[in-house]
C-alpha cells in the first residue's frame, strides 16, 4: 500500500446557505448555513475501500456526493490521480466521471423505471461514448489548426523568409467507432453476470426486481463504464440481511478481481467491517477518527466511536442487561459553535473541547491512526463496553460522572 | 415473449435483412403493446367505455370531414321546411328543427369538427408550450445562473396570467379581437398556457431530486438528454392524463365564451355548439322548443365525459407498475431475486421472464427494512 | 403461570388482489404471557408485519382475507369481533408502536394535545365509558338510556345560548390540570428532560429519537394489556435506538407490559424479547426461549439468518448467505417453505404438508421448530 493516493481531499468544505431572512438580505447579519462537510481532508489509494461511519446529519452522504462531484464544493481541493478536479465543468467534468461512478441508496427510486434493464446499465457506457466524439471532435480541431499552422511555417521556410527545416504534419486523429445499439446490449450482456444477474434479463424493467437485484443493476451501471473509484452511498441499508451478505461478497471479490477503490458510505458498522481496508468516522461534518478497520473497531480511540460501536446492538440475548450511557441528540449542522462537535454529548468532556476545535492529528505508537480529541492518550485505552453499563453494576459509575474516570 | 428483440447472438444478417428484422420486431412489438392496451383497458369497464366513446366522437368527426353527405342531411342553414319550423325530433330531423327550419341535428355534427379540433388543438399548443417552458423553468431553477434567471422571468410572467381569471380573460380578449373562430382560439389559448407550465414544472421539480437523476448525471449524461431520456419520459404520464382531461375543460371554456360573447355567428356557416346554446336559449323558447339547447348540450357533455373517462383510464395504462398488474391473468414468475451465479449449481436459475414482482397488497404489507 | 394475555391460533390470512392471492400469514400459532415480551424477525415480506397489524385488526379488509383460526385477546376471539367495536381494543387494549414516528403523530396538533388524548380516552374507558365532569359531580353514564325528559327536549336544549357558567366549565374541562400533571408523568417516564417545554411543541421541531420516545409515551399513557412495536427502532440512527432500546429495556421492567416486538434487527430483538418468534415466508418456523434459540437454533432458517449477520474482517473469509431467495408468496413452494434453500432438504419436505411447530427434541420447553430434522440443524457449520 505504497502507491500515491488515487483520491485526495484536502480541507473539504460544503455548506448549504438557508434561506434568508429579511434583516440577512440588508445585510445587517450574514446569511445562515448548514455546514455539511467541514474541513474534511483525507485520501483514498488505488484499489482500496475506505469505510466512512457515520449517523444520518453527520454529512457523509453530502461528503460522497462532492466527491463525486453531484454538489459543488463550497471549499478545499479535490484531487484525483494527481490532478485538481475541484473546478472541473461541462464536458471536461463529464468526461472526467467515467473514473468515478456512485452507487445510491435507494434501490427504488436510483433506476428509471421507465427503462429496461439494457438502457439503464448501459447509459454510463454511452455519456461516456459521446465523451469520447467530443474528444475527438476536439483533437481533430486541434490537429487541424497545428498543422495549418505549419504548413505555413513550411511554405514560409520554403520560400526562405526566414529558412527553416520543413516540420512534419501530424497524423489527424481517428475516430472510434460509435457504440451501437448491440454493442452496447453485448456489453451490458457481459457486465451483469459479474454483479451475480444472468445476462438474458436485458429487456426487463426495474421493478421486476427486488431489492437485492436493484442494487445489483445499480453496480453493474457503475462497473460499466470500468470506474477506478466507486462512490457506494448505503448500497445495503435497505436490504435484508442474507441479501446485504450476499452484496457485500460480490463487494469485495469485484475489488480483488479488478482493483477497484471503494468508498463505502454507511452507518452499518457490520458492513464496513467487512469490506473497508481503512475507516474513517464522520461526526457532525467533520472526521473524528481514520485508520485501519481492524484497530478501529476494536480499538477505538475517539469518544464517538466508542459510543458508536457500544450502540450497535449484538445478537447475543446476554445483553439485554446492559444499558446505554451516552445520552443527548445528534445536534444541527447549522452554524455549529466552536469546540468539539462530541462536547455535549461526550462523557470524557473538559471545557477545553468546548472552546477549541481538537485537530485530527497522528496518535503516537498508533500506525497512523488519526484521531480528532483532546484527550486521546487519555480515553485510548477504554473499551466501548465502557459506556454500557449493567443494571447497578459497578462499571456505570466509571463512565457516568465525566471526569471521574 | 414474443416481444423480445431477435437475440444478438444471431449471426449478422445483410443490411436488408436487418432492416426487415427490425421492421418485423417493431410491428411485433406494436402488436404486443396493442394487445396489452386492450388487456388493460378490458379491466376497467368506465375507462373501456371512454375509449369507445372517444373512439367513436373521433371517427364521426373524420366522417363529417371527409365525407360529411354520408351522416350530415343538410347544410348548416339549408331551410329543410319553409311552411313548418320548430318541428320536435322526428325521423326525418333527429334533433328537430329550429324556427328558421335549419336542421339542428346537421348543425351539431357539423360543430362536432371544429369543437373537438379546437380542444384538442388549444389543450395540445398549450402542452407543447407551456410544457416546455415548465420543463425549462423546473430543471435549471438553481438561482445564480442563466437558468435560474430565465427560470424566474418564465414563473412571473406565468403568475401574471394565472392572476386573472382565465374565463374572464379570455371573454375580455375575445371580445377586443372581434368576432370568429381564430379570434376566440387565440384568446383562450393565451389564458391556457400557463396551467402547463405551472404543472410541468411542479412534476419536473418533484422529479429532479430522486437518485436515478443524479445517476444519470453522476455517469456524465448530458443535461439535455437527461431531460428528454428520463424527465420527460417519467412526467408524460401524469401530463397527458392531465391533457386529455383538459381537452374537456377547453371545450367547455371555448364553448362559454361561444356562449357569452356570441364569439361564433350563428346560424352561419361553421356552426358551434356554444353559440347553438346561446342562439336557442337568446329567444326565450327553451321551454316551448327544448330540443334546440338540449341537442348542443349533450353533445358537449358526451364529449367531456368521453374524454374524462378516457383520462383515468389512460392514468392505469401508462404506469408500467399497474400495466404490469392488470395486465398479468395470474401469470408471471416472482422477481429477478435470484442470480444465477449464487445459486447452488442443482438448481435451474429461476425463469426471468418478466413477471410482475409480489406487489405489495397494502402498504402496511409492504415491511420497511 | 398467568393466563397469556394473546393467544393467536393457527391465523392464515390472504391478500387477494386483483392478479391473485398472497398468502401472507400462514397457520400461525403464538402465544404472549403476561409481562412478556415477545419478538418476531423475519426478512422483508416474511409476513411479520402483517402479523403485527392483523391483530388488533388494523389491515385493510379487504384487500386482507382472515381465512381461519383465532386471535385470542384476554379470552376474547378478535376474528369474529364485530367491526364496530374494534376502537373498543385499540389503543386501551392493544397499543401500537410504528416505526416511523413522524407519520404517527398529527403533524397539525402539539405534543400535549396528542398525549392528552390519548390519557383521556383511557381515563373515559376507565370510568366505564362515562365521563368525570371537572366539578366532582356524579359521573354520567352515557350507556344507560337517559331518563326523565326524551331526546327532544335535550337536542332543544342545545339551541339555548352556554351562560357564562357553562362556558367556565368548558374551560376548566379543557385545561384539567390533572391531565396535565399525567402527561407530564408520562413524558417523564420515558426520560424527557424538559416536559414543560415539550408539551407546546410540534411534532416535527423534534428528533427522531424524541418522537418515538413520545409515541411510546403516547402508548403506554393508555395502559394497554399489550405493546405492539412495529420496529420501533428501525427507522433510528444507532446511537439513538441504542437510547430507545434503553428506555424500552427499563420500561420493560418497570411496568411489566406485554410486548409483541417486531423486528428485522436480531440485535435489537436479542437484547428485548424474553421468547422469539422467526418467521419466514408467512410461516412461524421457530419459537422459543431467546437465549435458548441464538444459542441452539433448532431450525435451518433461523441458524442461516444467524449466520448471516457480517461480524467478520474481509481477511476472514466471505459472508454466509443464504443461497436463493424469499419465495413469491403468490405460490408459495409446496410443504416446508424453506425447502428450496435448504441444505437439510429431502424430498419429504417437499412433498408432505409443512412440518408443524412441534417441540424441539433436546432444548428447553417451550422452545419449537417447524422443521423434520429439527435434532439435526445443530450439526449444520
Amino acid at each position: 500500500m505504497t502507491d500515491a493516493p488515487l483520491l485526495q481531499v484536502v480541507e473539504l468544505e460544503k455548506r448549504f446557505p438557508l434561506p434568508k431572512s429579511v434583516s440577512e438580505y440588508f445585510g445587517r447579519k450574514s446569511g445562515r448555513s448548514i455546514h455539511a462537510v467541514d474541513g474534511v481532508s483525507f485520501e483514498i489509494r488505488a484499489g482500496e475501500t475506505v469505510g466512512l461511519i457515520g449517523e444520518s446529519g453527520s454529512g457523509k452522504t453530502t461528503l460522497g456526493w462532492v466527491l463525486a462531484r453531484l454538489h459543488e464544493p463550497s471549499g478545499g481541493t479535490i484531487r484525483f490521480a494527481g490532478a485538481d478536479v475541484t473546478n472541473l465543468s461541462g464536458d471536461e467534468l463529464r468526461a472526467w466521471r467515467r473514473n468515478v461512478q456512485v452507487v445510491f441508496q435507494d434501490p427504488v427510486g436510483s433506476l428509471d423505471p421507465r427503462l429496461r434493464v439494457w438502457q439503464i446499465v448501459s447509459e454510463p457506457l454511452r455519456a461516456q461514448d459521446q465523451m469520447e466524439r467530443v474528444r475527438f471532435r476536439r483533437e481533430r480541431k486541434r490537429v487541424r489548426e497545428e498543422n495549418r499552422r505549419r504548413e505555413a511555417a513550411n511554405r514560409r521556410a520554403a520560400r526562405g523568409t526566414p529558412p527553416g527545416p520543413q516540420l512534419p504534419l501530424l497524423d489527424p486523429p481517428r475516430r472510434s467507432p460509435r457504440l451501437t445499439r448491440k454493442a452496447l446490449r453485448e456489453r451490458v450482456r457481459t457486465t451483469l453476470p459479474n454483479v451475480g444477474l444472468p445476462p438474458d434479463c436485458l429487456n426487463q424493467y426495474p421493478h421486476e426486481f427486488s431489492g437485492g437485484g436493484r442494487q445489483r443493476l445499480s453496480l453493474a451501471r457503475a462497473l460499466s463504464v470500468q470506474p477506478r473509484l466507486i462512490i457506494l452511498d448505503e448500497p445495503t441499508s435497505a436490504l435484508d440481511v442474507a441479501v446485504q451478505a450476499q452484496i457485500l461478497n460480490r463487494l469485495v471479490e469485484l475489488q480483488r478481481q479488478r482493483r477497484i477503490a471503494f468508498l463505502l458510505i454507511t452507518h452499518n458498522v457490520a458492513a464496513v467491517r467487512y469490506v473497508a481496508d481503512r475507516v474513517a468516522v464522520m461526526y457532525l461534518g467533520r472526521l473524528v477518527e481514520v485508520g485501519d478497520v481492524r484497530t478501529v473497531l476494536e480499538r477505538p480511540i475517539h469518544p464517538y466511536t466508542k459510543a458508536l460501536l457500544a450502540a450497535v446492538p449484538e445478537p447475543d440475548p446476554a445483553r439485554r442487561h446492559t444499558r446505554y450511557r451516552i445520552g443527548g441528540d445528534i445536534p444541527t449542522l447549522i452554524d455549529p459553535p466552536p469546540g468539539c462537535r462530541f462536547a455535549p454529548r461526550c462523557p470524557f468532556v473538559i471545557d477545553r473541547c468546548r472552546a477549541e476545535y481538537p485537530p485530527l492529528r497522528e496518535i503516537p505508537g498508533t500506525a497512523g491512526r488519526l484521531v480528532s480529541c483532546h484527550r486521546a492518550e487519555e480515553v485510548a485505552d477504554i473499551p466501548p463496553s465502557a459506556l454500557l453499563s449493567t443494571e447497578g453494576g459497578a462499571a456505570a459509575a466509571a463512565v457516568s460522572s465525566p471526569t471521574g474516570y | 415473449m414474443s416481444s423480445e428483440p431477435a437475440p444478438p447472438e444471431a449471426p449478422p444478417a445483410a443490411p436488408t435483412g436487418r432492416g426487415l428484422r427490425a421492421a418485423r420486431t417493431g410491428l411485433v412489438t406494436a402488436a404486443a403493446s396493442i394487445v396489452l392496451f386492450w388487456r388493460i383497458l378490458r379491466a376497467n369497464v368506465l375507462s373501456l367505455v371512454g375509449f369507445l366513446l372517444v373512439a367513436l366522437i373521433c371517427i364521426t368527426a373524420a366522417i363529417v370531414l371527409v365525407a360529411p353527405h354520408l351522416i350530415v342531411p343538410y347544410g348548416p342553414t339549408q331551410i329543410t321546411n319553409e311552411t313548418k319550423n320548430w318541428q320536435p325530433p322526428s325521423w326525418q330531423h333527429p334533433f328537430g328543427t329550429d324556427g328558421n327550419s335549419y336542421d339542428i341535428y346537421s348543425n351539431v355534427m357539423l360543430a362536432l369538427p371544429l369543437d373537438l379540433g379546437i380542444g384538442i388543438f388549444i389543450a395540445g399548443v398549450s402542452l407543447l408550450g407551456g410544457g416546455a417552458l415548465g420543463l425549462v423553468a423546473g430543471y435549471w431553477d438553481r438561482p445564480g445562473t442563466v437558468g435560474g434567471a430565465t427560470s424566474v422571468v418564465i414563473l412571473r410572467i406565468t403568475d401574471i396570467f394565472l392572476a386573472f381569471p382565465s374565463l374572464i380573460l379570455a371573454l375580455a380578449i375575445s371580445v377586443s379581437l372581434g368576432k370568429g373562430v381564430w379570434q376566440t382560439v387565440l384568446a383562450v389559448l393565451i389564458t391556457w398556457w400557463p396551467y402547463y407550465v405551472r404543472l410541468v414544472r411542479g412534476e419536473v421539480l418533484a422529479l429532479k431530486h430522486l437518485p436515478y437523476i443524479s445517476a444519470a448525471r453522476a455517469a456524465g449524461v448530458k443535461d439535455g438528454r437527461i431531460l428528454l431520456r428520463h424527465v420527460v419520459r417519467n412526467i408524460l404520464e401524469p401530463v397527458i392524463v392531465y391533457f386529455t382531461l383538459d381537452i374537456g375543460t377547453v371545450l367547455v371554456t371555448f364553448s362559454t365564451i361561444g356562449f357569452v360573447a356570441h364569439a361564433i355567428p350563428y346560424p352561419g356557416p361553421t356552426p358551434e355548439w356554444g353559440s347553438m346554446i346561446s342562439y336557442y336559449q337568446s329567444n326565450g323558447l327553451i321551454t316551448a322548443y327544448p330540443w334546440t339547447v338540449l341537442a348542443p348540450g349533450a353533445a358537449i357533455f358526451v364529449t367531456v365525459l368521453a374524454f374524462s373517462l378516457l383520462g383515468d383510464g389512460l392514468r392505469d395504462v401508462l404506469d408500467p407498475r399497474s400495466r404490469r398488474v392488470l395486465a398479468s391473468s395470474g401469470r408471471g414468475s416472482g422477481s429477478v431475486e435470484t442470480p444465477a451465479a449464487e445459486l447452488p449449481s442443482a438448481m435451474p436459475p429461476e425463469p426471468a421472464d418478466g413477471g410482475p414482482e409480489a406487489p405489495s397488497p397494502t402498504p402496511g404489507a409492504e415491511e420497511a427494512s | 403461570m398467568s393466563a397469556p394475555v394473546l393467544s393467536v391460533e393457527h391465523l392464515t390470512i390472504d391478500y387477494e388482489v386483483g392478479a391473485g392471492t398472497f398468502h401472507a400469514l400462514a397457520d400461525v400459532s403464538l402465544e404472549i404471557e403476561t409481562g412478556h415480551v415477545v419478538g418476531i424477525v423475519g426478512e422483508t415480506g416474511c409476513g411479520k408485519s402483517t402479523l403485527a397489524q392483523a391483530i388488533p385488526r388494523l389491515l385493510p379488509e379487504p384487500p386482507a382475507k382472515y381465512r381461519s383460526g383465532k386471535i385470542l385477546f384476554q379470552g376474547t376471539d378478535l376474528v369474529t369481533f364485530p367491526r364496530w367495536k374494534f376502537p373498543t381494543i385499540r389503543g386501551t387494549g392493544i397499543g401500537m408502536i410504528f416505526q416511523e414516528p413522524l407519520n404517527s403523530l398529527n403533524p397539525a396538533f402539539r405534543i400535549y394535545d396528542q398525549l392528552a388524548e390519548a390519557v383521556r380516552i383511557r381515563q373515559h374507558r376507565e370510568a366505564g365509558r362515562t365521563l368525570v365532569r371537572p366539578d366532582g359531580e356524579a359521573p354520567y353514564d352515557y350507556s344507560r338510556p337517559p331518563e326523565g325528559p326524551g331526546a327532544g327536549a335535550v337536542l332543544s336544549k342545545v339551541l339555548v345560548p352556554p351562560t357564562a357558567q357553562d362556558a367556565a366549565m368548558h374551560r376548566a374541562a379543557r385545561a384539567r390540570p390533572d391531565l396535565k400533571e399525567e402527561v407530564l408523568e408520562y413524558l417523564r417516564l420515558v426520560r424527557i428532560n424538559d416536559p414543560e417545554t415539550i408539551l407546546g411543541l410540534y411534532p416535527h421541531e423534534l428528533s427522531g429519537g424524541m418522537r418515538q420516545r413520545i409515541m411510546i409515551a403516547m402508548a403506554l399513557s393508555e395502559k394497554p394489556s399489550l405493546l405492539i412495536a412495529d420496529e420501533p427502532t428501525s427507522a433510528l440512527d444507532v446511537t439513538i435506538q441504542a437510547q430507545v432500546l434503553t428506555l424500552m429495556k427499563e420500561l420493560i421492567d418497570e411496568v411489566h407490559a406485554s410486548i409483541l416486538f417486531i423486528s428485522h434487527d436480531l440485535g435489537v430483538i436479542a437484547e428485548t424479547a424474553d421468547e422469539i418468534g422467526v418467521m419466514y415466508a408467512g410461516h412461524l418456523v421457530e419459537f422459543g426461549p431467546v437465549a435458548d434459540v441464538y444459542a441452539h437454533p433448532s431450525h435451518p432458517y433461523t441458524k442461516a439468518l444467524l449466520r448471516a449477520a457480517p461480524r467478520r474482517y474481509k481477511a476472514d473469509g466471505p459472508l454466509d448467505s443464504i443461497p436463493g431467495s424469499v419465495p413469491n408468496l403468490s405460490r408459495p413452494p409446496p410443504g416446508c417453505p424453506f425447502h428450496p434453500r435448504c441444505p437439510l432438504a429431502e424430498p419429504r419436505c417437499r412433498d408432505e404438508p409443512g412440518p408443524p411447530l412441534d417441540p424441539a427434541p433436546g432444548r428447553l420447553p417451550g422452545h419449537r421448530s417447524a422443521c423434520y430434522f429439527a435434532a439435526e440443524v445443530a450439526s449444520l457449520p
